[in-house]
């Protein structure tokens, strides 16, 4: 059993005669999410530094500094949990930040509620994290229909308005609930939805799809799948020569290897993304979104992706309840993360009763000249719409 | 109407290759009596051996077919010499089992080099097509249907018009006459064996360039070529043809009419009426040697 204390006490130059306030988080140091997992450790520490430079938490009239106390979950859902549950129940902690990946988030929020806890995470969007009627788990990434959504959003502010839409989608929950968003959004703005079809899991080729797009002629092509659906869709689309104005895709466009697999025709194509550093919000305590990227480059020599944004803004949000609770009253800290809208860096954070945050919009980018931009809700550069025709 | 024309384009261009793919199939089930669970494996590994030159070498996918043949000819006759040719005496169940073994076998050692995730051969021309009046004719579908086309006729030329092919259909019909007039049952089974592996593993290259593949999707070609060859009736080429044509047809049609999801699913249904009502298939006949 390899269980690694990653960070201990960091001993910043303050008094000895402060209190600490320790966190726990386990996070993937190993495994498939590891390059995930220490982004986000990235994300809870350069949080934790800025606070703890500023005096640490303050609750009422004490001020506490902040200790995080990590362990390697090694991205087993399973080793997550029970991790957690060491944190709880032999650390003693009763503020959990959360881990990376909807599997793992799931797994610990379980735990959490259990112990009476409090988590705050930045590391699942899957809808079902909030469907079990937890009480004690909030979260800040948009759930898999603001996936679809937000793609639509934006594509009704371009001109010359889009009028038709076809909306495909593989079968698994996270696409069939980002395809919904979609679907649900479309038609409040009035576009008219030409297609709503799924295909199975791992399907290898959509030929019956695409004669139905080619026939239907929509403006609008919503694409719901993994990584190598959005591949496949897109080389489809050229092949069956569809030209739609608008190519959006669920998972795919912000990440690299998108561009390295598509080339030239990875070009144009929109993608939503949970965060970007073009975001533009005042913050409480990095100045703006702008302060935030700065701080995180000096510390990090590279810019913040949404894995660490999501990390400090989860971290951020449990600061400020507590702060405003004026408490460590695990009840009375979750009324002020239920009352809370808070301008961040990363948005305006506000929970519903589920736990999952409703007040911020996911960025849009699009792939001009092989790299990402965001170009909503900020935008970074003009979105290239029309989209031209495939070379 | 324009669409029922591109779906029976589409459905003619994946029957064709579907006709070709099951060929070695059935010719190892009519001549051999051996129904081999491997058979998609096989397929699948002529993909990864396709995909490898194609990295590596930068060999394009139809340009390695001879060698996806070569390679699974000798493939064959190893797999023959040294394991069918134990087990073929003994029970059926037996070539069951042993094939069924090889094909968890072959998947998982694929699995093992070249992980789980979907690969495809990016071929320069894979995203091209032409407009043809109302249809669109994709370029990789083409070429695989030419292809396809002409191997098969090239397996029907060998079995009609070669000595080895008369040899073979001969030890279809009837091993013992054929042993009596000096032909080597053990030898045709060698060679037949050969010719069946390359088969899969030839069509394996013309799979990769349709369309992306997993270690893991041997199981579903067996069914496929199975279902030819039920559909078809055993023993013909142009059974498999028959088989493959039709095939393609319920696919493509299923998969616009009533939803990608319903294609696998119609296709058992198929296969199941076919076994119950009309257990010879569409052209009848058992034997390759049935003329």
């Amino acid at each position: 059993m390899v269980r690694l204390l990653i960070a201990l006490m960091v001993l910043a130059g303050l008094s000895l005669a402060e209190e600490v306030l320790r966190l726990g988080a386990a996070v993937s140091f190993t495994g498939k999410y590891a390059k995930e997992g220490e982004l986000l450790r990235r994300g809870y520490e350069l949080w934790k530094e800025k606070v703890n430079s500023m005096g640490g938490i303050k609750v009422g009239n004490k001020r506490y500094r902040v200790e995080i106390v990590y362990y390697d979950d090694q991205s087993d859902p399973k080793t997550t949990a029970k991790l957690v549950e060491k944190l709880i129940v032999e650390d003693g902690i009763k503020f959990i930040l959360g881990p990376y990946g909807s599997a793992q988030v799931f797994a610990a929020a379980g735990i959490v509620e259990k112990h009476g806890a409090l988590m705050v995470q930045g590391g699942g969007a899957s809808s079902k994290i909030y469907k079990q009627g937890y009480r004690h788990i909030f979260g800040v990434f948009n759930t898999a229909p603001d996936y679809g959504r937000n793609l639509i959003d934006l594509a009704v502010t371009l001109k010359p308005e889009p009028r038709t839409v076809a909306i495909i989608y593989e079968k698994d929950i996270f696409s069939e609930d980002a395809a919904r968003g979609a679907l649900e959004r479309a038609k409040e703005k009035g576009l008219k939805v030409v297609l709503f079809e799924g295909y199975p899991k791992g399907a290898q080729d959509l030929s019956s799809l695409m004669i139905k797009i080619r026939a239907k002629k929509p403006d609008v092509v919503i694409g719901a799948g993994h990584f190598r659906d959005s591949v496949l869709v897109v080389k489809q689309l050229k092949q069956f020569k569809i030209n739609p104005k608008f190519v959006g895709l669920t998972v795919g466009p912000p990440v690299p290897a998108f561009v390295k697999a598509l080339g030239e025709d990875a070009e144009y194509v929109f993608g939503p993304v949970q965060w970007s550093k073009a975001f533009s919000y005042k913050d409480p305590l990095f100045g703006d979104t702008r302060g935030y990227v700065e701080a995180y480059r000096k510390k990090y020599g590279e810019d913040p992706e949404y894995h660490s944004a999501g990390g400090t803004a989860a971290a951020m949000a449990l600061q400020i309840a507590i702060e405003r609770a004026g408490t460590l009253d695990v009840e009375k800290v979750r009324q002020e993360l239920l009352n809370m809208k808070v301008e961040t860096f990363y948005g305006v954070i506000g929970f519903d009763e589920t736990g999952k945050i409703v007040t911020k919009p996911m960025a849009v980018v699009q792939i001009q000249n092989g790299k990402p931009v965001t170009v909503y809700p900020f935008r970074e550069a003009e979105p290239v719409y029309p989209k031209p025709a495939w070379k | 109407m324009d669409t029922v024309l591109q779906l029976l384009v589409e459905s003619l261009f994946l029957g064709t290759f579907y006709a070709f793919m099951s060929l070695g199939f059935s010719l190892t089930w009519g001549v051999l009596n051996i129904i081999n669970l491997a058979y998609g494996s096989y397929i699948i590994l002529g993909a990864y051996l396709a995909y490898t030159l194609h990295i590596y070498l930068g060999l394009d996918p139809v340009l390695s077919l001879p060698l996806s043949f070569t390679g699974g000819f000798l493939l064959g006759l190893f797999f023959q010499r040294f394991l069918m040719n134990r087990v073929m005496n003994l029970e059926p169940f037996m070539v069951l089992i042993l094939t069924f073994g090889l094909d968890i076998f072959i998947a998982n050692a694929l699995n093992l080099i070249f992980r789980a995730d979907i690969r495809s051969i990016d071929v320069p021309y894979a995203e091209r097509s032409h407009l043809l009046g109302p249809l669109i004719i994709t370029e990789v579908k083409a070429l695989v249907f030419v292809l396809s086309l002409i191997l098969t006729a090239l397996v029907y030329l060998l079995l009609h018009r070669t000595w080895t092919g008369r040899a073979i259909r001969a030890v279809a019909l009837d091993r013992e006459g054929a042993r009596t007039v000096g032909v080597s049952p053990e030898k045709i089974f060698l060679i037949t064996s050969g010719i069946g592996t390359g088969i899969a593993l030839a069509s394996g290259n013309l799979y990769g360039v349709l369309q992306g593949f997993t270690p893991f999707d041997g199981g579903m070609l067996t069914v496929k070529a199975f279902l030819v060859s039920i559909v078809g009736g055993l023993g013909r080429v142009e059974s498999a043809v028959a088989g493959g044509l039709f095939l393609g047809v319920l696919e493509v049609f299923t998969g616009f009419y009533l939803g990608e999801g319903w294609k696998f699913f119609a296709s058992l249904i198929v296969m199941f009426l076919f076994l119950i009502l009309r257990p010879r298939g569409l052209l009848g006949g058992k034997y390759y040697g049935e003329t």
